[in-house]
């Protein structure tokens, strides 16, 4: 038997083509002899064994000889340089690049300069390119790069960069937990970070002032540290006076004195040092100035080279809760002036952390001497325990031909994903978290049951049914840990999952877990504060005025744009959902006037979900025990003082019994809007919309959306599309609409027409 | 033992102009393998050749990127009136045809867009 294996011959051809020109720059032919026992086998074992080894030395052959036989040439745009004789020097320095064949100044213009170099060889393009990114002796900063063009600015800091000791004397502290303990703590912080808005400081360290200013210029000295900057920020007349001196600490002279006074330390230090940087660059324009630091004359060149100035760079606090906030608000702002005499074109902001991108920023062209300020949207907020960080603002533009970037950089605090600043309370909402799956599946396990029907409204009977069935033990009451925090608005707020992991929480993780289980199912709810506490409430079924159908007094209600809602105390671990009730309704009759509140939905806007997930889960279901659920409004009727009028029983019955209930409407002539809710339970509606629409044009607006709501539910059910045509132009219905305050709008729409109607329904 | 005469062709078409430095070349690759005058799938010298170029610090390209690039190229040399010394009539012509005789066969033609 012969073999199956057969032998072929190969021929590989190559050819390299260049595709601006189209010129074949290499052309190769290989022959092969290949086995195997197909072509395909053969040829595959040819190109894997001896076409790699050719190929490679082709590919060497001719990516050497790329370009014009390897020579190559570029041009080196340089900004920021005013002196023909800097220009020169750079030249120099560039013609000592190893691999450098020529350089030469082809142009020289105050603010532009060409540099042409040349050269052989693409290692030796590489080493000239790293010496643009990394030479002290060039210090060039590259903006911008196409092809072969490299535009690059003076970097002056680089350049002329001293080293610098920073101190910084606190104030004397009020009492706990003030500004001046912050600035105690955080000072040195603070000010590196306005510092570094400096090119040229290289900041050795930053620390708070502990000994005399003499033993402090002397340590510089020692540890050949030229320049000494002492800070201080005291609190004077309601303002705050920040002094930064600079001394040099060859001689201990002063050198600049700085002052800058705002409404709090933190800008009271940023004007401080701007005024610094202001004196520090014209004084480089001085001889004398420039000889006591050392500097080469063309150091004056530092004034002309700047082109544009960031006048104000404010960011606030991070809170990580708030991420979806920020991308369409942002944390703060920059204000950018154009100092030149061109218009600045292409500006752009990349936002950094730690050198990481977190957000970006485009602006328009900036004309000479306009000012423009821009909101700092962050994409992404690196999350981590409170700390403070340096947020960088790395700006880039266009100028005629030339390329200019300036960096920026402010203090910045982000705080743990936990934190709330309860000086906005509505922020809260971003916690409260209905998606949620463990949160979802236990209000939806609880309620399948089914609510009883002496609770009056489906939404009342829900919320009892998830407070009876889950608020107990193992489900626990633990305060927040002492606060370590400068600010006594700063709280940390559990996310429901972590509520749920833990099992325990303080009244705002409560409430923020209960919000989440109530809104899960689709139950409305309402963010209650008063003086150091938070609860929450539920919304009832019914708009304002429609208390009478529970047979309660209005007082144990809040009323929240139009609408009814049932205050509860989260923290009411263990009782029935009716002392829940009581105890909150007495927060809120004690503190009328300091107490706040808004709806959840209504701050989502705002401040949108942010979701945590946990897979641990210490909330028990218990089926409540018999009556308890059914008797909340009777136990909350027999504890409460205040009663709801005589004929709100009748109402309340009718509502419960489904049956009409038994009562004239006409005996309510002395509270017309009690009729006309009377005149809708009993099914007279075109009456009921009819007696609401002539309060609503008396100005009464209670009816203006107790009709609003009633016409809306009564079109619905009739789907009759003429009927209701009809039945809203007698009663102006748009006028009706039209006379609700945006407010009450904004929650019918939100929850879907909540209140007399969907009861009706 | 009988012999075939069979023919591997790799077409390597170079994209230099918009290279920023020396040692960042693009690539398209267009190989194209016949063996006794049949195309073959030429799969297994496109890798080899891929893995060669990529260890090299070159860049592998999109067809379509490096005829967009010409056009760019070409743009920005008749803006600076800077002719290739053998930047001719008809190159300039050929830049005009559609691409697919670039892919079937010879380098001859090339695409405005």
């Amino acid at each position: 038997m012969g073999s199956n294996i057969k032998s072929w011959f190969c021929v590989f051809n190559s050819k390299v083509i260049r595709v601006d020109s189209g010129d074949v720059i290499f052309a190769d032919s290989k022959n092969y002899t290949a086995t195997g026992l197909n072509a395909l086998q053969a040829i595959n074992t040819v190109v894997k064994k001896n076409m790699r080894k050719n190929a490679d030395a082709a590919v060497d052959q001719w990516s050497k000889n790329w370009s014009n036989e390897g020579k190559w040439n570029m041009d080196i745009i340089i900004t920021g340089v005013a002196q023909k004789t800097k220009i020169d020097q750079i030249n120099g320095e560039l013609k000592k690049v190893d691999g450098v064949k020529d350089a030469a100044v082809v142009m020289f213009k105050k603010d532009l300069s060409k540099i042409s170099v040349s050269g052989e060889g693409a290692a030796n393009y590489s080493k000239l390119r790293e010496a643009i990114d990394t030479s002290d002796k060039l210090s060039l900063r590259v903006n911008y790069e196409a092809g072969r063009v490299i535009h690059a600015e003076f970097d002056f800091g680089q350049a002329y960069s001293r080293g610098v000791a920073a101190y910084i004397t606190p104030p004397k502290s009020g009492g706990k937990k003030t500004m001046a303990d912050l600035i105690a703590s955080k000072g040195p912080d603070l000010l590196t970070s306005y510092l570094m808005n400096l090119e040229y400081f290289e900041i050795k360290e930053s620390e708070t002032l502990k000994g005399s200013k003499d033993s402090a210029v002397s340590e510089a000295k020692k540890n050949d540290v030229p320049l000494v900057v002492f800070a201080e920020v005291v609190e004077k007349d309601d303002e705050w006076l920040s002094v930064i001196d600079l001394i040099t600490s060859k001689d201990g002279k002063k050198i600049a004195v700085a002052k800058g006074t705002a409404g709090d330390p933190f800008e009271a230090m940023d004007k401080a040092v701007r005024t610094m940087d202001a004196t520090y660059r014209i004084s480089m324009t001085k001889p004398a100035f420039r000889k006591s630091l050392n500097f080469a004359n063309d150091a004056a060149t530092i004034t002309d080279s700047i082109k544009l100035t960031v006048d104000k760079f404010e960011v606030g606090q991070i809170f990580p809760s708030l991420v979806p906030y920020y991308r369409t608000k942002g944390i703060g702002s920059i204000t950018l002036k154009n100092i030149s005499n061109g218009t600045l074109k292409n500006v752009e902001i990349a936002f950094k952390i730690s050198d990481k991108v977190v957000g970006t920023a485009k602006i328009s062209d900036i004309a000479p001497n306009a000012v423009v300020a821009a909101d700092v949207k962050l994409d992404t907020i690196p999350e981590g325990k409170s700390e403070y960080a340096q947020l960088a603002a790395n700006i880039t533009f266009t100028t005629g031909e030339s390329y200019g970037r300036k960096d920026a950089y402010a203090p910045l605090v982000i705080h743990s994903r936990n934190t709330i600043d309860w000086s906005n309370p509505m922020t809260i909402a971003s916690f409260v978290d209905p998606s949620n799956k463990a949160v979802r599946d236990l209000a939806t396990h609880t309620i399948k049951k089914g609510a009883p029907k002496e609770l009056a409204t489906k939404q009342l009977g829900n919320a009892a049914l998830i407070f009876s069935s889950l608020w107990h033990t193992p489900l626990k009451y633990i305060s927040d840990p002492v606060s370590t925090s400068f600010d006594s608005n700063i709280d940390t707020v559990q996310f429901p999952a972590e509520t749920l992991s833990r099992g325990a929480g303080d009244c705002d993780d409560l409430t923020v877990l209960l919000a989440s289980l109530f809104e899960s199912v689709g139950l409305a709810t309402v963010i209650i504060t008063s003086p150091g506490h938070v609860f929450l409430g539920v919304e009832s079924g019914s708009l304002a005025g429609g208390n009478v159908i529970f047979n309660l007094p209005q007082s144990l209600f809040v009323e929240v744009d139009g609408a009814l809602f049932i205050p509860v105390e989260a923290t009411s671990i263990g009782s029935s959902f009716a002392e829940a009730w009581l105890k909150a309704a007495d927060i809120v009759k004690k503190s009328a006037n300091s107490i706040s509140a808004f709806r959840t939905r209504e701050a989502w806007k705002s401040y949108p979900v942010t979701s945590v997930n946990s897979d641990k889960v210490s909330l028990n279901f218990v089926e409540p025990k018999d009556g308890v659920v059914k008797n909340v409004l009777a136990d909350v009727r027999k504890s409460y003082k205040d009663k709801a009028p005589v004929w709100a029983e009748s109402i309340h019955k009718s509502k419960i019994e489904h049956k009409n209930p038994d009562i004239k409407p006409e005996t309510l002539s002395k509270e017309p809007l009690a009729k006309s809710v009377a005149l809708w339970l009993t099914g007279k509606r075109e009456e009921a919309i009819t007696e609401a629409a002539n309060l609503c044009s008396g100005g009464t607006v209670e009816a203006c959306y107790n009709m609003t709501v009633m016409s809306m539910y009564d079109a619905l059910e009739r789907s009759d599309l003429q009927t209701i045509d009809a039945n809203m132009t007698k009663n102006n219905y748009g006028e009706a609409v039209a006379m609700l305050p945006p407010n009450v709008i904004n929650m019918l729409s939100d929850n879907g027409g909540l209140g007399m109607g969907d009861e009706a329904s | 033992m009988r012999n075939f005469f069979s023919m591997v062709t790799v077409v390597l078409m170079m994209f230099c102009y918009f290279s920023i430095q020396a040692v960042d070349l693009r690539i398209v690759l267009l190989p194209k393998m016949t063996v006794d005058g049949k195309e073959y799938d030429s799969a297994s010298i496109e890798t080899e050749m891929a893995s060669i170029l990529t260890g090299k610090n070159m860049r592998i390209v999109e067809l379509s990127t490096a005829l967009k690039a010409q056009k760019a190229a070409l743009q920005i040399s008749l803006r600076k009136e800077r002719f290739r010394p053998n930047f001719r009539y008809l190159t300039l012509m050929h830049w005009f045809q559609p691409s697919l005789p670039v892919i079937k066969t010879q380098i001859q033609s090339w695409e405005a867009t």
